[in-house]
C-alpha cells in the first residue's frame, strides 16, 4: 500500500452561483520516502490538489467533490476534524510559496516553531522544546540559533525564512513534506541552496517530499517521480529518467522544448506553445489541451483520454500517444 | 526608540507654544472682552437697557472715565502688546498659575479642577464601553461575516452613528426620564450625594450616567467595529493563518494565536487620541443633561469671553492631545515588533 493515494479526486470551487471544477479526476501514489515531482503552469490545479490533502481548501467555497485522499489507508476528506488535526503538520507537513507572508510577523521564531511541539507534543516540557527549536534550526542550516529563536521574522531574509518554515514543517519528523513552490520567490543561488536542503533533510528523515513546481529544471535536480498536471488534469507521469528522455504527451513535449538551453544558438526565438490555457468556466468536453495541441483530431475535440499505461511506471493522457512516440508527427519548434 | 520618543516629547514644547500662541492673539483680535462685558453689565443694571456685548465698542460709552477704563485694561493685561502678554500668560503657566476667571473671579485651575472628576468618569467610561464592546463585536462579525448577526448589527451600529448624538439624547431624556420615569432627569449625582452609604453613591452614579452614556457612546461602534471586523478578516485570509492551521492548529488558535494581535495593529494607531475624550465631552449632551462637565464649560467661557478659563482649558487639551500622539506610537510599537521609530537603533 502507498503511503498516500490520491484517487480520481475532483476539486470544485463555488463562484458567484456556479460551480467551477479546478481539478478533475486527479489520481497517483506517493511511496515512504519518495520525492515526487507535480508540475504545471498556474492554474492547473496543482496548489489545489496540495490544499486539498492538507485540508486547506479555501472554506466555504472549495470542497472535495469527488474521489479521495488516502493516507495510510485513511480517507482524509471525511476524517473528523480533531482527527485531521493530528495528522496536518503531525504526519503531513506543508511549506508554501512565500516565506516573506508566511510567518507571522509579530511573534518570535522560537514561539512560532514551539507550537508545532506544543500541538502535537504538548507533554514535552519547556527545556526539551528549546533543545529541539534550536537543534532543528542547526539541522536547516541556520547559523547563531539561540539568536534567531529570539528575533521576529522580519529580521531574516527570504532564504532564512523558508528555512525556519521547513524547520517548522520538520519539528514532528512529518511522513510526508508538500513544498508548494518553496524557491520560486527566492533567487537562484539560495534556490539552489534550499534544494540542497531539502534532498539532504530527506536522506536523513526518510520522509517523503511532494514538491510542487512549475519549473522543470527544478523537477529534474530533485525528483524521482513526476505528475505533469494540466488545466484540472493529469497529463502524464512517469519517472524522472523517462519523463526527459522519452515524454509521450504533447503538452509535456512542448515544456520540454520550451526549456532554453546552454547549446541552442545565441539570440533566437525561444520555443513556446502557442495559444492559452482554456479558462476553467469554458473548459472543453474533449482533451483540454487540443485547442493548443499540434497533433489535434476531431477525436480530440469529442472525447476526453483516459489515463493508459505507456510503459511501466508511465502513464499518459493523450489519444495519439503512440503515434506521438513513433514520432510519426511534427515535431514542437520546428 | 527611546532616543525617537525623547525627541517626540521635546517636540511637544514648539507645539505647545505654536498652539497656545495662535489662540492667545486669537482671544485678543476677536471684539469683546471681560472689559466690555463689565461695562454691559454694568450699563444693564444702571439704565436697565437689555443689550448685549457686542453692541459696546471697547470705550464704554458713557459708564467709565478713560482714566477708569485704563485701569482695567491694566488690570486684566490688555494694554501690554500681544506678544508681551503673551509671554507674561506664559511665564504664569510654567510655574502652574493659569490666572483668574473673570467670570467668576476664581482661579481658573479651580474651576477646571471641580469639571475633572466628571469629564474623566464619563470620558474613561466611554473609552472602557467602547473598546469593550467594539473588539468582541467586531471579532465576532467577521467570524460570522454576512450572517444575519452581523448584518443586524452592522445597521445598528450605523444608525448610531449616523444619528446625530443630541437627538439620541433628547430622545433618551423625553422617554426614559420625563415620560417613563426611570432615570433622572439630569444632574451628575443627587442632593443629598454626600449622605449615601458607597454602594448608593455607585448606584446614584451610573443612575444619573446611564442615559448620557448611552448618548456619547452611540455614535462611536461604527468606526472601531468595523476597524476591527475588516482587520480581522484580512489577517484570517493571510498566509501566516494557513500557515498555522497547516501546523494543526483549529480555527480558534489561529483567530486568537495570531490573526488577533496582528489585527490590533490598526485599532492601537488610533488609541492614544482617546485619551483626549476626556476633555472633549459634547457641550450639546452635557447641556441636555445638565453635567457640568468640560465641554460645557469650554463653550460658556467662550460666549462669556472668560479668556483665562479658554486659555486653561486649551493648555490641558493641547498637552492632552500632543501626548495621546506619542501613546499611540507607543502603543503600535508595543503591537507591533516591525515597528522601529528612529534610526539610531537597530534591531533588538
Amino acid at each position: 500500500m502507498a503511503l498516500l493515494e490520491i484517487d480520481e479526486l475532483s476539486v470544485a470551487f463555488d463562484t458567484e452561483g456556479e460551480t467551477v471544477t479546478v481539478v478533475d479526476k486527479v489520481g497517483f501514489e506517493v511511496e515512504p520516502g519518495e520525492t515526487l515531482g507535480i508540475v504545471g503552469e498556474s492554474g492547473c490545479g496543482k496548489s489545489v490538489t496540495a490544499l486539498s490533502i492538507m485540508g486547506l481548501l479555501p472554506k466555504p467555497s472549495g470542497r472535495v467533490q469527488g474521489g479521495d485522499i488516502r493516507f495510510r489507508g485513511e480517507s482524509l476528506p471525511s476524517l473528523p476534524p480533531e482527527r485531521m488535526r493530528e495528522i496536518r503538520g503531525n504526519r503531513i507537513a506543508m511549506i508554501f510559496q512565500e516565506p516573506m507572508t508566511a510567518l507571522n510577523p509579530v511573534h518570535r521564531v522560537g514561539r512560532q516553531l514551539a507550537e508545532t511541539y506544543a500541538l502535537h507534543q504538548g507533554d514535552l516540557p519547556d527545556e526539551a522544546v528549546y533543545r529541539r527549536t534550536l537543534g532543528l534550526l542547526e539541522q536547516v542550516g541556520i547559523p547563531a540559533p539561540e539568536q534567531r529563536l529570539r528575533e521576529y521574522p522580519h529580521q531574516l531574509s527570504g532564504g532564512m525564512r523558508q528555512r525556519v518554515m521547513i524547520a517548522m514543517a520538520l519539528a514532528s519528523k512529518p511522513d510526508i513534506l508538500i513544498a508548494d513552490e518553496p524557491t520560486t520567490a527566492l533567487d537562484v543561488t539560495i534556490q539552489a541552496q534550499i534544494l540542497e536542503l531539502l534532498r539532504d533533510l530527506q536522506r536523513e528523515t526518510g520522509m517523503a517530499i511532494i514538491f510542487i513546481t512549475h519549473d522543470l529544471g527544478v523537477i529534474a535536480e530533485l525528483c524521482s517521480r513526476v505528475v505533469v498536471m494540466y488545466a484540472g488534469r493529469v497529463a502524464e507521469q512517469a519517472p524522472i529518467e523517462r519523463l526527459f528522455a522519452h515524454p509521450v504527451h504533447p503538452y509535456t513535449r512542448g515544456l520540454l522544448a520550451s526549456i532554453p538551453r546552454l547549446e541552442d544558438e545565441p539570440k533566437t526565438m525561444l520555443t513556446t506553445i502557442p495559444g492559452v490555457v482554456p479558462s476553467i468556466e469554458e473548459l472543453p468536453s474533449g482533451c483540454r489541451f487540443a485547442n493548443r495541441c499540434p497533433y489535434v483530431k476531431d477525436l480530440c475535440n469529442r472525447d476526453a483520454p483516459e489515463l493508459v499505461s505507456a510503459a511501466r511506471g508511465h502513464q499518459v493522457a493523450c489519444h495519439r500517444w503512440r503515434e506521438v512516440d513513433a514520432g510519426a508527427l511534427e515535431q514542437w519548434g520546428t | 526608540m527611546t532616543s525617537y520618543f525623547i525627541r517626540r516629547f521635546l517636540l511637544i514644547i514648539p507645539t505647545f507654544i505654536g498652539v497656545t500662541i495662535l489662540v492667545f492673539t486669537l482671544t485678543r483680535l476677536v471684539p469683546g472682552g471681560p472689559i466690555e462685558r463689565m461695562l454691559s453689565e454694568a450699563a444693564q443694571a444702571g439704565a436697565g437697557e437689555t443689550s448685549t456685548i457686542s453692541d459696546y465698542d471697547g470705550r464704554g460709552g458713557s459708564m467709565l472715565s478713560d482714566e477708569q477704563l485704563e485701569d482695567l485694561k491694566a488690570y486684566y493685561g490688555f494694554d501690554k502688546p500681544v506678544i508681551v502678554g503673551y509671554f507674561e500668560w506664559l511665564g504664569k503657566v510654567l510655574v502652574l498659575d493659569l490666572g483668574r476667571s473673570t467670570r467668576y473671579n476664581d482661579p481658573v485651575w479651580e474651576t477646571i479642577r471641580d469639571r475633572l472628576p466628571i469629564s474623566i468618569f464619563y470620558g474613561v467610561c466611554t473609552l472602557i464601553i467602547t473598546y469593550g464592546v467594539c473588539i468582541p463585536l467586531g471579532i465576532f462579525k467577521a467570524i460570522r461575516h454576512k450572517s444575519v448577526f452581523d448584518n443586524l448589527t452592522s445597521a445598528v451600529v450605523f444608525a448610531g452613528y449616523a444619528i446625530p448624538s443630541y437627538v439620541v439624547a433628547i430622545f433618551l431624556l423625553t422617554a426614559f426620564a420625563a415620560n417613563l420615569e426611570w432615570f433622572p432627569l439630569g444632574g451628575f449625582v443627587s442632593d443629598d450625594f454626600a449622605d449615601f452609604t458607597l454602594m448608593e453613591k455607585i448606584a446614584d452614579l451610573f443612575d444619573h450616567a446611564a442615559l448620557p452614556l448611552i448618548a456619547y457612546v452611540a455614535g462611536s461602534f461604527a468606526f472601531t467595529t468595523m476597524l476591527m471586523k475588516n482587520s480581522l478578516m484580512d489577517n484570517l485570509a493571510a498566509e501566516y493563518v494557513r500557515t498555522a492551521v497547516a501546523k494543526g492548529l483549529d480555527f480558534r488558535g489561529a483567530i486568537f494565536g495570531h490573526a488577533f494581535r496582528n489585527s490590533l495593529i490598526p485599532i492601537a494607531t488610533s488609541f492614544g487620541n482617546n485619551i483626549t475624550l476626556i476633555i472633549t465631552g459634547s457641550f450639546l449632551i452635557e447641556k441636555i443633561f445638565n453635567i457640568d462637565g468640560f465641554g460645557l464649560l469650554g463653550f460658556e467661557s467662550l460666549v462669556e469671553r472668560d479668556y483665562p478659563v479658554v486659555m486653561g482649558i486649551l493648555v490641558i487639551s493641547a498637552l492632552l492631545f500632543l501626548i495621546g500622539n506619542i501613546l499611540s506610537d507607543i502603543c503600535v510599537a508595543i503591537v507591533d515588533p516591525r515597528v522601529k521609530f528612529g534610526s539610531g537603533e537597530s534591531g533588538q
